[in-house]
Parts: C-alpha cells; structure tokens; sequence
C-alpha cells in the first residue's frame, strides 16, 4: 500500500449548502492538433520563384531558343507574345534584335555566377574574420571588430564606385565589391556565434582533455556555425544579385557583349517609350530571383534556428 | 554619456581618415596621372614640370600626407574636367543630393512606420498580410529598376509626371518615390516585428492594467522602446540614401553629387572625384554619429557604457 | 449573491486557439472574493492560474486567447460584457495588478517618476506637475523606498528586483482600488525579499481595505497572508476554503497530495520526498471524469466517467470531489486514516517561518 493510503479524505465534514452539478463540457472545434505550421511546409513560393532562374542558369545552354548575341535589325523591337507578339519571340525582342527571351536566360548564369562566388567569397572571408576574432579575443578581438565598424561606416556603392575608378568595370569590380560589401555582416555574426559556443561545456571538455585548438574549432565550432552562414549567405544571395544589377546597370559591372539583366534594363531604358517590355521583363526576373531567396533564406532560418531572426 | 559621445566621435573621424586614404590610394594607383594634365605632345620636362607642380614626384606617404593637408582646408584641386576648384562643384551640387535624399527619407518614414505599426497593433488582420506582402515584395525590387518602372508608367505613357531634370516640385516627385520604395518596405518590417516584440512584453502588459488608454500604451509605452531597432535601422538608412543616390539621379538626370560623381569617374577626373566621395561619406558618417547620439537619449541603459 | 462578495467568478473558461490546436487554459473556473479578504490562488503550473487574472482584468493575450464563457462578476457588474472604454475604467480603479517579474514590469526607458506619475494622474487627472511629484515621492516613501525624491528619476535598470517591485506595488494601489490581484509577485524574489514584501502587501490591505487575489505555486506564502485559498487543477478550481481548514484538514485529493508533498523543517528525516504520481494532464485532449482521477489513489469508477459536481458548504467552503457528494457510491479505498501529526506541523511551519 502507497503512502498516499495514509491521506485518504475524511468524510463528511462540514454543512452541506448545495450541490452545484460540474460544468459541461465544451466541444472545442480545432480540438485535433492540425498540422505544424510553416515551419515544416515546404518553402513552396520560394522554390516556385526560383525554380526557373536556377533552371535557366544551370541548363540555360539547353534551353535558349535563340542565340542571345545574335544580332538582327529586322527584327528589332517586338513585343512578346502576350502584347501581340509571336510565340517565336516569346518575350519580345530588343532594340538589335536579339530574342529577349534568350538573353534573359543567359544573364541568369551569369548574374547568378556572379552574386554566388561575390557571396561565397565573402562569406568565406567574413567567418574566417569573426571565428578568429571570437577564439582569440583580447585585442585581435578589438582590432577586428573595429574593422568591421570601419567598413560599415562606408556606403557600398561609393566602394564600388572607387572600385570601378580603379580598376575599370567588369567581373572582377562586381564580384569584389560584393565581398567588400557582405562579408563584414558574417564577420559580425560569426564572432557572436562564435563567443556563444565557446562558452558551451563540451568545448570547455575538449580543452580540458587537451585537444588542440584547431581541432577544437574543426570539430566543435564550424559545424555549429554552419547554419547560421548558410541561413546569411541564402539572404545575402538576393541581395547580391540586386547589387550587382545596379552596378551592371551603371557600367561598373558585367559588361557588353556579354548579357546581363543590368545591361537589359539599361539599354531598354532608351527604348521604354516604343518598347516597354525591354526594361520591364528583366526586371521582373530581378524582383523573382531576390523575392525567392529572401523566402527561402527566411524558411531556413525559421527551420534551422529560429534565434536568428535578427538578421 | 560625454564618454559615449567622444567615443563615437573619435570613431567617426577614424572612418573619416581611412575613407581619405581609400580614396587616395584609389586614385593614385589607378596609372600615372600625369599624362591626364597634359597634353599628348608635351615634351619631358613639361612632364617632369607638371609632376613637380601637381607633387606627383614625391613619395606615395608623402603625397597622402600633402593631400590631407590640403583636403582639411577643402583644397582637392580644381576639376580636371571643368576647371573649377572640385570643392566648389562638389558643393554646389550638395543641396540637390540632400534635397532628394531627405524627401525620400521623410516619405519612407511618414508611410512605412505608421503602416508598421497599423500591421504590429493589427496583426492578423487583412491590413497585415496586405502590408507585409507589399513589403516583402518592395525590398525584392532593385531600386534603379522602380525608378525606371516609374518613368515608364507616370512620364512616358501617362505623361502626368517629367522623365528627369529638375525645374520644378513635380521634378522630385518619381525620383523621391523611386529612392524611398525600399526604404519604406524595410521600415514597415521592421518597425512591425519591432513593435509586435515590444507588445508581447511585461511592461505594456503592465502599461494596460494600469488602466491606461489604449492610445497612451501603443505611443508612449510600446512605440517608445520599438523606436530603438527603429532609429539605428533609420540612420543607416538615411546613410545609404544619401550615398546610393548616384543611381537614382542617373536615371533621372538630377542635378546631384551621384550623378556627378559618375560621370567624373568616367572623365577620370580625380580630383571630382576624390571631392565627391569624401563630401558624400563624411555625410555619412555624420548622420551615422548622429544615430549614435540619438540611441543615447533614447535608451538610457546604453549611456552607462 | 451576498452583500460582502466583491467578485464573483462564474464557470470562466479561456481558451488559447494555436495552430497546433487549442488549449483549454480555464475552462469551467468558479470561486467567490469577499470584501476585505485575502484569497490565495494555487496550482501547478498549466493549472490556469494566470490566465485567470488575465482574463479578470480583459488582458488575455489577444487574438489568440479567448474568453469563450462564463461571468466575471465585479460588485455585480459582468466585466466580460464591458467595452474597452469601459474596462479601462475599471484597470488601476477598481482593481490593480502587479505582475510576477518586477524587472521586466516597468518600461526600462522611462523613469520610475514618469511611471508613477503616469498612475497618480490618472486618478487626479487636473493636478499640477508639482503636485504630482510630491504625491508620487509620498508613494515611494509608503513602499518603503528611501531618498524617494532622488528615486524619481531613477530608471527602473538602476533598481533592485525587490525595489522594482515595491514600485509596482505602489502603482497598482494608487488610485485606491477594491481589489489587488498579485500574480506570483515573489517568485522572481530571493526568500528575504520575499518576506519583506509579502509584508507589505499585508500593510498596503490593511490600510487601503481592499481585497487580494494573491496567485502563487508556492503553498508557504499563500498559508502566511491568505484568508482562504483557492486550489485550481486542470482549468477548474477543485477546492476553496479557510486556509487553516485547507492546510489541517484538505477535503480534494490533490490538496491533501499537495500538503503532503511539502517538506516538513521538524518532521523524520529518513522519508523520501513526496511525489504526486503521474503527471498533469495535457490542456490540449478533452477529458472525461474528474481530471485528477488518473492520479487519485481513492478514485473510483464514477470518478473516472463523469466530473464531479461541486459541493458548497455553508462557510462558503467548496470541493469538487465524489468523495464528498452525500448519497453517491462511495469511491472503493475510502477511509478515515488521517496523518495528523504531519499536516499539524504544516501549519505551525507556516505560522514559524518567514517572518
């Protein structure tokens, strides 16, 4: 027999006023849990948005139905299919003639190759600045750190801009003006992740038992960093593609003849009054690639570690 | 809290200095500028002469240091491409920069933070998921490609508004537009996921239970402590507008220090171009020391650091 | 309904609607606050305690959170009927509240001054700045916060947790309400802090003759300030009474369970800590029967099939419990064994510590 035998209730204490009956009980609507929310759903916009830009910028060779370079005044400035155009030149054409339709696709490889490697790179950089300057702390720490403010105090396009002042326009300004642009945020949130692991007691046990610091960063605080880059460099990748649009567009980017969304909005913008959509659809492509990466990049973050929704 | 304002002080003219040297180094590793001041034919020494003149003969430490002297008493030069000192031009064409940046800065904070916190006190409601989409979608446009989406529409097809220049009030209106559009889309967000944070705190919880209007908790108390994400976010916005201007007044054939800016690089007009940059970052990094000074007031725990 | 009830709470039930499906936080709630009095509010955890003031005050955490029944009745007067307008009458007027962490409970960017003075106007809504001041120093000075006038312009991340605390005492009980509602206002305390405050509490009642809806896990606290005590499981309230009689002799088997499993200064040392068996339901899967049955020792199969109904006893005592319930089967295990010496020395805990 339990101790509880030992509190059994005394009876009939007290004068019996009333006996209320219980409450009924209310049959509640949404009584079966439905299922999770977002979080598990697949990030079904975000890979409907970027499906055929990762499409075109992959198999893009396969799927050009013109060549994009090929020029040919005769066709010049016609509307796409669904402004009374044919299905031959499915998004129009522009101003030489080239099939807006091909170009666009390969622009996509080309603006997807470039913000890639821009953010990677930064990306590669910036941890390698916040892990050093979280695990050695102290003054390398300071230094660091003061960099990073330094660089944030300074407006990108200005840099790239100088940049391009330099060192003329093209791949190499775009791509090294991405890394001069993101990797300070990585370097910021590396070293904040990095201060936070460090404090974690299976690092304090691997110093103990006399593991060497580089083992101990290899093994305990890139994995955990992982998703905390992952997540930035998805967000950052829209962005890119939006940076490097902008400087393509001024110049200082991706430059004639090869084809860029940039360039297309530039050139269409001489020829918005006769052909709006010259200008117009690359842009669109613009607004899917970053809208899809900015969703995806946020339905990571919500999957992988929801503490991050500062950035 | 005068230790906080000297700190960020001292910081800014820090950044100030490695901006000079950014810009310095830029320009002087570019190629030999001598063959821009003069002409094809000259003869050595009048090569050797312009060098001597312009201090190009001497050490790259040396020069900085030269350039420094001079760039504190506004000295950069004059213009390679108009001839006028490039202080001058630089600022004569500020007003016009500040102008546009402060309008668009003004209408994304009079429409995206009110629409923040409609969709925070709101939230659920239809008006949220109408503003967050229009937000989420807002920041996924480039803002050249709204400017020029925007010319399209109201200049060329409608014709209600000018393509560019700048005669008149309806000269700034697309520009304007077309420099806030991502702004206001950032501070909508922000300032909802801002204040439906502070609105799930103990503190407002308390503010209600006090008996307190509902229009005193949302302004005094919660809008209060959102504003500080709010005003950081703010002035790095202010800050980006005014240096990412240069594109937009391309696009527009606005009278500013971007549009200068860009086509003195394309001149390789150094001296433009080293006036420009320093003018349009020490801007920055005012406005940036400003938001520093700001967070002060606002947060009395940050003056103790 | 009698003359000396100030509030009455009639079958409350709060519902939480997430997405992963609703919660039953309150749901069927009944007890009864005289004037004057001191009531403790106990439970576990999950029990429904906090939702409770919440939804006495019209703060439940909307959208989510909704009062789906029941009547929250203040001198008569349906607060669930009232209108927003209405109820910020009744906030800080007739009934205040202090919250359970003091040091998130006032704005940190507003000075304690600015946060008193916020209340003091609002109960003289035409007095002058000075007069407020004055009024708000004398508020701190009756907390028992010294260099009150300095105090004012503190901000609240330069005080104390018992400090913070005091503050929020003094707010709730500016404009002089009829009731005060604390809800868990020492758990974030140290045992000192605690004593100290509860004292004050106790101060403040008295000289403001209000009542005290005094909302803790804690059964040691509740037994030193409270009148009577309210014991809540699973959304319902399972039993009220004096506390003396709720300490010494428990009519609800998860009272007495709770008694038992305190931990006794004076009692052997040998025995092992009481646990109650099982775990508390899940607020989530409707039930049926009394809530407590799969944990009860005595329950019985009427127990396990239909909830029990209440049984109100002419001091205002009720249960909620079969055991009790004149002419209906008697649950199989039922006997008279009481452990008298232990739940003896409960009291006299009580009474002993924490002064």
């Amino acid at each position: 027999m339990s101790e509880m035998s030992r509190l059994h209730t005394p009876l009939g204490r007290g004068d019996i006023s009333q006996v209320v009956p219980a409450p009924e009980e209310l049959q509640v609507d949404a009584a079966a849990p439905r299922k999770r929310r977002a979080v598990r759903r697949a990030p079904i916009l975000a890979l409907f948005l970027l499906t055929p830009i990762l499409v075109f910028g992959f198999f893009g060779h396969f799927l050009m139905p013109h060549d994009p370079t090929m020029i040919s005044p005769v066709h010049a400035l016609l509307p796409p299919v669904f402004a009374g155009g044919t299905w031959e030149y499915a998004l129009g054409t522009d101003h030489m003639g080239r099939d807006l339709l091909s170009r666009l696709i390969d622009g996509a490889s080309n603006s997807l190759a470039v913000a890639f490697f821009g953010v990677a790179l930064a990306g590669a950089f910036g941890t390698a600045i916040g892990l050093t300057a979280g695990y050695l702390r102290g003054a390398v720490e300071e230094l660091l750190m003061r960099l990073v403010d330094m660089q944030l105090a300074i407006p990108t396009i200005l840099l790239a801009v100088l940049l391009a002042a330099v060192i003329g326009g093209g791949l190499t300004t775009v791509i090294a003006s991405l890394m001069i642009t993101f990797w300070a945020s990585y370097a910021r949130v590396v070293r904040g992740e990095t201060l936070i692991l460090m404090q974690r007691d299976y690092v304090a046990l691997a110093r103990v038992a006399g593991a060497s610091r580089w083992r101990i960063v290899r093994l305990h605080v890139l994995p955990n960093l992982l998703s905390v880059v992952v997540v930035l460099a998805t967000l950052q990748l829209g962005a890119a593609v939006g940076i490097e649009a902008a400087l393509t567009f001024l110049g200082l980017g991706i430059q004639p003849p090869a084809s860029a969304w940039g360039l297309m909005i530039s050139d269409g913008k001489l020829y918005m009054s006769q052909a709006w959509w010259i200008p117009t659809i690359p842009g669109i492509a613009i607004v899917m690639t970053v809208l899809g990466s900015n969703l995806l990049g946020d339905w990571l973050r919500d999957r992988l570690d929801p503490r991050l929704s500062q950035l | 809290m005068t230790r906080y304002v000297m700190r960020r002080l001292a910081f800014g003219l820090l950044a100030l200095f490695a901006v000079s040297l950014i810009t310095f180094m830029a320009t002087r590793l570019s190629g030999d500028v001598t063959f821009l001041l003069v002409d094809l034919d000259a003869s050595r020494e009048e090569i050797a002469a312009v060098r001597v003149q312009y201090g190009l003969d001497k050490s790259l430490p040396v020069q900085y240091l030269a350039y420094l002297k001079h760039a504190v008493r506004g000295d950069f030069g004059d213009s390679i491409k108009y001839g006028v000192p490039a202080l001058d031009l630089v600022l004569s064409r500020l007003p016009w920069t500040i102008m546009l940046s402060l309008t668009g800065f003004v209408m994304a904070l009079l429409i995206g933070v009110p629409l923040g916190i409609l969709a925070a006190t709101r939230r659920g409601s239809a008006t949220d998921l109408g503003a967050s989409i229009f937000a989420l979608v807002g920041q996924a446009m480039p803002g050249f490609w709204v400017g020029i989406m925007l010319q399209l529409l109201f200049a060329v097809k409608l014709g209600w508004l000018p393509t560019g220049g700048s005669g008149s009030m309806a000269h700034i209106v697309l520009p304007a537009i077309a420099m806030s559009w991502f702004s206001i889309a950032a501070f909508m967000r922000l300032t909802r996921s801002s204040m439906l944070e502070v609105l799930d705190s103990e503190y407002v919880k308390l503010a209600r239970v006090k008996g307190n209007p509902e229009q005193v908790v949302i302004v005094k108390h919660a809008f209060r402590n959102s504003l500080i994400p709010l005003v950081t976010f703010a002035g790095l916005n202010l800050g980006t507008l005014l240096g990412g201007a240069v594109v937009i007044e391309s696009i527009f054939a606005w009278p500013g220090v971007g549009q200068l800016m860009i086509s003195a690089i394309g001149a390789r007009d150094y001296p433009t171009v080293q006036a420009s940059v320093l003018v349009t970052a020490s801007m920055f990094i005012a406005v940036n020391l400003g938001v520093d000074l700001l967070y002060g007031v606002l947060d009395p725990r940050i003056r103790n650091e | 309904m009698s003359n000396d009830t100030l509030l009455e709470i009639k079958d409350l039930r709060t519902y939480v609607h997430m997405r992963a499906g609703t919660v039953r936080a309150v749901d069927g709630a009944s007890f009864i606050i005289r004037r004057g009095e001191a009531l403790g509010l106990v439970g576990e955890s999950g029990s429904g305690k906090s939702m409770t003031c919440m939804a006495i005050m019209r703060v439940e955490p909307r959208p989510a959170a909704v009062i789906e029944g029941g009547q929250i009745l203040l001198e008569g007067e349906n607060l669930i009927d009232k209108s927003l307008e209405e109820m910020q009458q009744v906030r800080g007027r007739r009934i205040g509240m202090i919250l359970q962490d003091p040091l998130n409970s006032l704005n940190p960017v507003l000075t304690i001054g600015n946060q008193l003075i916020e209340a003091l106007r609002l109960l003289e809504p035409g007095a002058s700045k000075a007069d407020l001041r004055r009024k708000a120093r004398a508020a701190l000075e009756r907390v028992g916060i010294t260099n009150a006038a300095s105090r004012l312009d503190s901000y609240p991340f330069e005080f104390s947790g018992g400090m913070c605390q005091r503050v929020t005492a003094a707010m709730a009980v500016a404009r002089h309400p009829t009731l005060l509602i604390a809800d868990e206002p020492t758990t974030a305390l140290d045992v000192t802090t605690q004593a100290r405050f509860l004292g004050l509490l106790d101060q403040l009642r008295r000289e403001e003759g209000m009542s005290l809806l005094l909302v803790s896990h804690d059964l040691g606290i509740v037994a030193e300030t409270c009148d009577r005590v309210a014991v809540m499981y699973a959304g319902r309230v399972v039993e009220t009474g004096v506390t003396t009689q709720i300490l010494s002799a428990p009519r609800h088997p998860y009272t007495r369970a709770l008694m038992f499993a305190v931990p006794h200064l004076h009692g052997p040392r040998t025995k092992r800590l009481y646990q109650i068996r099982g775990e508390p339901p899940s607020v989530r899967a409707p039930t049926v029967g009394c809530r407590f049955a799969p944990r009860c020792d005595q329950a019985g199969d009427l127990c396990r099939v239909q909830y029990p109904p209440t049984v109100h006893y002419a001091n205002g005592d009720t249960v909620a419990c079969w055991l009790h319930v004149p002419d209906a089967a008697a649950p199989a295990g039922a006997s008279h064994t009481l452990p008298l010496q232990r739940v003896d020395s409960v009291v006299t805990d009580a009474e002993g510590c924490g002064k």
